[in-house]
């Protein structure tokens, strides 16, 4: 039953017509009042992940719930449905229960607010935001545990509940809420700010119904989620060729759980049926065992979908939830992406971040030109807590970046977010705050694959540790390649070092909990990203590389060869011979499996009875080399099943593949009034 | 065939013998052979006049035109003059202006004791990409802080797919690291390695770098080692200009520290020569002249700091505009004010509060961002020149940021122009009439303006007024955005401000933005073009010292802040002393940043000396806690935590000068050019256009009305009363507002 809404006036809106500047004048009201949110939020928060990071994402939408002016997409309609409950003036609600809410937020860190705002007794509005939390509780700081077996391992769970009644606080509630978590004051201050920038967003929607009447305003938000429908059904039409047999097919891979296991295959199918795009993600590995799940809420990644596409022709356009009839999202429950509760769900960031390359490796399929390569795209984690000598807790969570990948617009940048509003925490700031030291926080010079528009390089940090603590890591594409486009190269991938006191160095795997560090550095390089586009001349000026010194060189830093301890359980973070054959054992169950469709160019090792951990082939021995581009496209997703056109390989033996100029491409297009193809 | 050529060729010559003339001409006016003979009457000055009591000069060097306004304290007189810029050498334009205004004026230019001048040198330098090569000594481990920057990728969501960043502005091959390092506390963990840097150091000298800054980390707790590899350097390269990042800005966050100290040396060679070159012609011409540059928190430098830190003119012509409208609100009557300053390209708003403009610790230009004070002046890429467009994909109307620029601008200009601008909209709307002037010599063609905006009208199916309508109507709409987030944002109520519109197309639009935001009256000053010079002639001279301090208040205690900000009282005091402004005529203001322990931001607290003597650290922290929850409806108990203090010490307020608008009646009549018709709200009206300099204070102006003068046109709409103050503003109020009886 869904939720009943409490309204003391009965009287319905009236739809009337919004004559075409009034409608751009709400849009811009409305644009304004979404920068404010952030403004409020950014200044007022304490978490270095919301007020350096912005980890945070507000959205208002209409009264039925949809997003209007925000982010990622609505999930107010599915909390409507399925909250047994009232709503009612003066409430304002709470969740982090990725199962409750259909993955809109998803993992337990993100608190979700949502306050209904009401004018003369009518639902008139919707204005949330969601931030990330440092800490909820859970078996490690961070509430990001990478051997989490159920979600309950992660954190508290807040189902849906109202933390606001008649405009009060409920004391109580918040005061469990806080004392779950190894930062109240931190989560206190975030939460405060976050209801600020709610209030804030209900005073401009109160004022713009002032201003332009109250229907007026329902009806400019209709339109605007009209005026989405129609032109991402012109988009839509554009690029998704109809019928199943003309499908665009791609896949990519996450390379682990940071337990063993992996690589895991996300897939997804792409085709038009009428005006409807349709994403099949059939053919995608089943759910884990461990936390690599990622509830990937639907609506959200429509939301992807559309802001790919759209921002290529009207990047001013206030994007929202009006095209959404227009996009069909198949998931099969019970698969990675649609895990049933209570799977983990703690690692799913890396999921998420190569939702951006599917998605590219998908759409470019109708657009060869209009195509990128792949980036870092994952969500390179370090954290980092422990007590400093005078019994102090510290805590500090940072989210890190790599390459932007190459596009048919230009080079990829270096070390940048592919997160819309993210920003770095300064690292005077870590040393002024933590018991840290960053000795080094630089690019490293080529990981971004070279080609006619290369990718962006993966930064290379080296933190020192003052405090004993723990630290977490979490990575991804160690294994795997960013794949590059039309000719461009891949880009280098990822690697995580321990340097301990007396000098012996260690790698360490890209996801991975209580390393327990006594004073030690920890050098932590994030993948690069690759090119879109063949060098057609000898070599397109790259980075240039002034410093001769040998400290300096990244390739050493990285030539590190595996010196494991019996103890460690993972040997090399770089295994050197190819690693899809490297895949240890399945620990999810298969009853619900589909057939991989990976297959794995040698044969896989055997593999020693009983041990459930694995090691990988001690190849390693040969020094890494400087460039690690050495052309190995079978470990390029695109270079495993998906269409020539995509992979690099197949693109330098078909010459047919131009170098994509985006420009001319979008002109002609316009030209032809964007009319379907024949 | 021959001889048609032959006669061109004469022509050239002929057109080069008439330049030449004018230049030697020129040349001969400077050094003094051809001054304008003094006007009768006018004795020669005995001696030169000095303070309040000279002739104060205030140059606003703008993209299209100079302008000029000189006062005399003494007699109570002010001139303005306008003349066209000089890009290629903007002093020449500058001693052109003063030529003129003396001849007007009937002064001598060695009577001229001050001159003020607000200047986009650097602003253009930036934005033009045309600043000198910088070299940039980082530390170990830390040589792509402009590479990665913060990250950030502006956009929303896939912003990312279409962002290509632009490229720092010292290069990666001309950054070098320097082996040394020093803590968060300022305790040095690895002493410089001097012989490697000198090497590097020769390198970079070899690369042809033409400004070097030196940013190492933690460089804001200490300057130990910046000041040694600063001394290396003058050894090495002594030719080459060396800024600091700690003297340039001691703040923590060593990407915003870097950056701000790389753009203080990248435009620094032009500025210096730029200043450098004005100085000296200006003395040549009127002696022992005393120039001062404003800067971008409306504070007036002395031409060597201006040299030495031009990171802190990045927004000095904005701010000359800002401080015009401050000393226009003081003299009306007004202390709470909203700016708006309306050009071709962009508008520029601010807010006033109780006569202080709002400052922050930051300024923008284009991609740049820098720590340096500014007046918080928020620009949208709205102005007279935006271009109005129909993307075929939404059917959305939408107005800028794309500009038609001064070439070939809009098209009612006849220069070319094809694209429907908002200067079109307001043609084909009657606000501004085909007789309009604008600095003189621009015709207005109505027609062309039709041609263009009927495109927009045809893609919208709407008509042509109702389409120009509309155009306005979104660049209102913009600027609104501007104004709420310099007003709303900040925790005012715009209801509670008057609007001050200027800029060649601030007062057409003043009157609809007052009504968008209910902030009235919508004041017309008087010459809202020249109102930048005004606010150079008028400024005070100012200083600040600051120092971080990151302390809790539990940590510290009212002595150690009372002292510190003493000593800083005293460093800024005597600086200013130093550029003239004797202790007696100082006043001294502590300024103090404080957060609560765990925030990011900070709030900054103003108190004067007394103040801070009598409450102390809990004065301050009380301020906060009110200013917090003012701004973000919420106070915490958590700890309060310092982390800056700074002293701001100022020169005396300059008296009035205006001139006198005699007394007339509420008949407006006799100023009258001629009648007109405007569109407004879905409908033609009737409307009369007034000539400015016919009115005369008390008068009152009921709309629709026009009123036209030498740079500028005000629209005063249907249902609105324009009323002549008594110092020759017009101020206009909703008919019927109890104010405008």
């Amino acid at each position: 039953m869904p939720a009943k809404v409490v309204q003391s006036n009965p009287q319905p809106f009236t739809r009337v017509k919004v004559d075409p500047i009034t409608l751009d004048i709400v849009e811009n009201a409305l644009r304004n009042a979404r920068a404010e949110m952030d403004a409020v939020l950014f200044r007022t928060a304490m978490s270095p992940g919301i007020r350096e990071q912005h980890d945070a994402f507000p959205m208002i939408a209409n009264q039925e719930g949809k997003m209007v002016v925000g982010q990622f997409g609505s999930f107010l309609y599915g909390f409507m449905q399925g909250y047994q409950g009232t709503i009612e003036d003066g409430d304002i609600f709470i969740t982090n229960d990725p199962y409750s809410c259909g993955g809109a937020v998803s993992h337990l860190n993100d608190w979700l607010l949502m306050m209904p705002i009401f004018h003369d007794g009518r639902l008139v509005s919707w204005a949330a935001m969601f931030g990330h939390m440092t800490d909820v509780g859970g078996k490690v700081p961070g509430s990001l545990p990478t051997d989490a077996k159920m979600i309950y391992e992660e954190g508290m769970i807040i189902p849906p509940t109202k933390i606001y009644r008649g405009g009060k606080l409920n004391d109580e509630l918040f005061a469990i809420l806080l004392a779950n978590t190894r930062m109240p004051e931190w989560n206190k201050s975030d939460f405060l700010a976050i209801i600020a920038s709610l209030r804030l967003a209900e005073r401009r929607v109160r004022e713009n119904i002032q201003r332009f009447g109250v229907d007026t305003y329902i009806s400019a938000m209709h339109d605007m989620l009209d005026r989405n429908k129609v032109a991402m059904g012109a988009i839509i039409k554009l690029f998704i060729p109809e019928g199943r047999d003309k499908a665009s097919r791609f896949h990519d891979w996450i390379d682990d759980d940071g337990q063993g296991n992996g690589p895991f295959k996300i897939a997804c199918t792409l085709w038009r049926e009428g005006d409807v795009a349709i994403f099949d993600f059939a053919g995608s590995d089943p759910q884990s065992l461990s936390s690599i799940n990622f509830l990937l809420n639907e609506e959200m990644f429509k939301m992807f979908f559309g802001a790919f596409t759209i921002n290529l022709f009207d990047p001013q356009i206030l994007f929202n939830d009006g095209f959404y009839d227009l996009v069909d999202v198949r998931i099969p429950a019970g698969c990675i992406l649609k895990p049933k509760k209570p799977a983990a769900l703690s690692c799913r960031t890396h999921m998420l971040g190569r939702i951006f390359d599917l998605m590219g490796g998908l759409l470019g399929q109708g657009a060869p030109d209009a195509l990128n390569a792949a980036g870092f795209s994952d969500s390179p984690h370090f954290m980092y807590s422990g007590f400093v000598s005078d019994g102090k807790w510290f805590q500090l969570f940072q989210i890190g970046f790599g390459g932007v990948p190459g596009r048919p617009v230009g080079d990829g940048p270096d070390g940048h977010s592919m997160w819309p509003a993210f920003t770095n925490v300064p690292n005077e700031f870590l040393e002024a705050y933590f018991p840290l030291r960053i000795r080094t926080y630089a690019t490293i010079p080529d990981s971004g694959g070279a080609g006619l528009h290369r990718g962006g390089n993966g930064i290379s940090i080296a933190y020192e540790m003052l405090e004993a603590g723990e630290i977490s890591i979490h990575d991804d594409r160690w294994l795997t390649y960013p794949w590059g486009v039309n000719g461009g190269e891949p880009g280098m991938r990822s690697t995580k070092t321990l340097v301990r006191k007396d000098g012996t160095r260690e790698n360490i795997p890209s996801k991975c909990d209580r390393v327990r560090s006594p004073p030690a550095i920890s050098c932590i390089s994030t993948p690069g990203a690759a090119a879109a586009g063949a060098t057609r001349w000898p070599a397109r000026p790259r980075r240039c590389w002034p410093m001769s010194s040998a400290a300096l060189s990244a390739s050493k830093v990285r030539a590190v060869t595996a010196s494991s301890s019996p103890a460690e359980r993972w040997t090399t973070a770089r295994p050197t011979s190819c690693a899809l054959t490297w895949r240890g054992p399945r620990t999810r169950s298969s009853s619900t499996a589909g057939s991989r469709t990976c297959r794995s160019s040698r044969p896989a090792p055997a593999r020693k009875p009983g041990s459930s951990r694995r090691k990988t082939p001690s190849s390693s021995a040969r020094p890494w080399p400087r460039n690690d581009r050495d052309a190995r496209p079978e470990l390029c997703a695109g270079g495993l099943s998906c269409p020539p056109a995509l992979g690099p390989a197949a693109s330098r033996a078909d010459g047919r593949l131009r170098p994509g100029l985006l420009r001319p491409r979008l002109a002609a297009l316009r030209r032809r009034g964007l009319r379907p193809r024949p | 065939m021959g001889k048609h050529k032959m006669g061109k060729t004469e022509d050239l010559i002929r057109t080069y013998e008439a330049r030449l003339a004018e230049i030697e001409a020129r040349l001969a006016r400077m050094e003094g052979a051809g001054a304008p003979a003094p006007a009768a009457g006018h004795a020669p000055a005995a001696r030169r006049m000095r303070g309040t009591g000279g002739l104060r000069l205030g140059v606003d060097v703008g993209g299209t035109f100079t302008d000029l306004i000189l006062l005399d304290a003494a007699k109570g007189k002010v001139w303005s003059a306008k003349v066209p810029s000089t890009p290629q050498d903007s002093s020449i334009g500058v001693l052109n202006g003063i030529e003129k205004i003396c001849r007007e004026a009937g002064v001598r230019p060695s009577d001229i004791a001050e001159v003020m001048h607000g200047t986009t040198v650097a602003t253009n330098t930036v934005l033009t990409g045309s600043g000198a090569r910088v070299g940039l000594v980082t530390t170990k481990g830390y040589r792509d802080v402009l590479q990665i920057a913060r990250s950030y990728v502006p956009g929303g969501l896939g912003g990312w797919v279409i962002w290509n960043k632009s490229l720092p502005l010292a290069r990666l091959e001309d950054t070098i690291e320097a082996d040394e390092r020093i803590d968060a506390q300022g305790n040095v963990l690895v002493p410089l390695d001097e012989a490697a840097l000198r090497r590097d150091l020769k390198k970079l000298r070899e690369r042809g770098i033409e400004a070097l800054t030196i940013s190492l980390f933690n460089g804001y707790v200490s300057d130990v080692h910046e000041a040694r590899v600063a001394r290396i350097a003058a050894e090495v390269m002594p030719d080459i200009p060396v800024s600091t990042s700690h003297a340039t800005m001691p703040e923590m966050y060593e990407y915003e520290r870097t950056e701000t100290t790389v753009v203080n040396s990248y435009v620094r060679p032009v500025v210096a020569k730029y200043v450098a070159n004005l100085q000296r012609e200006l003395r040549a011409k009127m002696g022992d002249v005393n120039l001062q540059i404003l800067r971008s928190d409306g504070g007036l430098s002395s031409a060597q700091s201006a040299m030495d830190q031009p990171v802190n003119l990045l927004m000095s012509g904005p701010a000359g505009g800002v401080s015009g409208a401050l000393w226009i609100a003081k003299n009306a009557g007004f202390k709470n004010l909203l700016t708006f300053d309306m050009g071709g390209t962009s508008t520029d708003v601010a807010l006033i509060e109780n006569g202080v403009a709002r400052t922050r610790r930051e300024t923008r230009v284009a991609d740049v961002t820098v720590r340096a004070p500014s007046i918080d002046v928020r620009t949208v890429g709205a102005g007279g020149g935006s271009i109005a467009y129909v993307p075929d994909l939404t059917r959305a109307l939408r107005v800028g940021p794309k500009s038609a620029g001064a070439v070939p601008g809009p098209a009612a200009y006849d220069r070319g122009g094809e694209v429907a601008t908002v200067t079109d909209a307001n043609v084909v709307l009657g606000y501004l009439p085909s007789d309009a002037r604008l600095g003189g010599d621009m015709t207005i063609r109505r027609d062309l303006a039709v041609k263009a905006v009927q495109q927009v009208a045809d893609a919208l199916g709407k008509s042509l007024e109702d389409a120009a309508e509309g155009i306005v109507a979104i660049v209102n709409e913009n600027m609104c955005g501007a104004l709420r987030l310099v007003s709303v944002e900040q925790g005012y109520d715009p209801r509670d401000f008057a609007l001050i519109g200027f800029g060649g197309a601030g007062p057409l639009h003043g009157n609809a933005l007052s009504r968008l935001i209910n902030a009235w009256p919508s004041i017309v000053p008087p010459g809202p073009g020249v109102l930048c010079a005004y606010g150079d002639a008028t400024t005070r001279l100012r200083n600040e010292a600051s120092q971080t301090f990151v302390r809790t208040t539990a940590t510290t205690s009212d002595r150690e802040v009372g002292a510190m900000l003493r000593d800083l009282a005293d460093r800024a005091s005597a600086d200013l002393e130093d550029e003239g402004v004797p202790r007696a005529e100082q006043e001294t203001l502590y300024q103090i940043d404080i957060r609560y322990q765990g925030q990011g931001m900070k709030l900054t607290i103003d108190m004067d000396p007394a103040a801070l003597a009598r409450e102390g650290l809990a004065g301050i922290a009380h301020r906060f806690d009110r200013e917090h929850e003012q701004l973000f409806t919420f106070a915490l108990d958590a700890p309060h935590e310092l982390v800056g203090l700074r002293a701001v010490v100022q020169g005396q307020e300059k008296p009035f000068i205006g001139r006198d608008y005699g007394q007339g009646g509420p008949d407006a009549s006799h100023a009258v050019v001629h009648d007109t018709r405007i569109y407004h709200a879905g409908t033609w009206h009737d409307a009369r256009i007034y000539d400015r300099a016919k009115l005369q204070s008390g008068n009152r102006i009921h709309g629709p009305a026009i009123v036209t003068e030498m740079d500028a046109t005000a629209l005063v709409l249907p249902g609105h009363v324009g009323i002549v103050d008594r110092v020759g503003n017009i101020l206009i109020w909703p008919e019927g507002h109890e104010k405008a009886r």
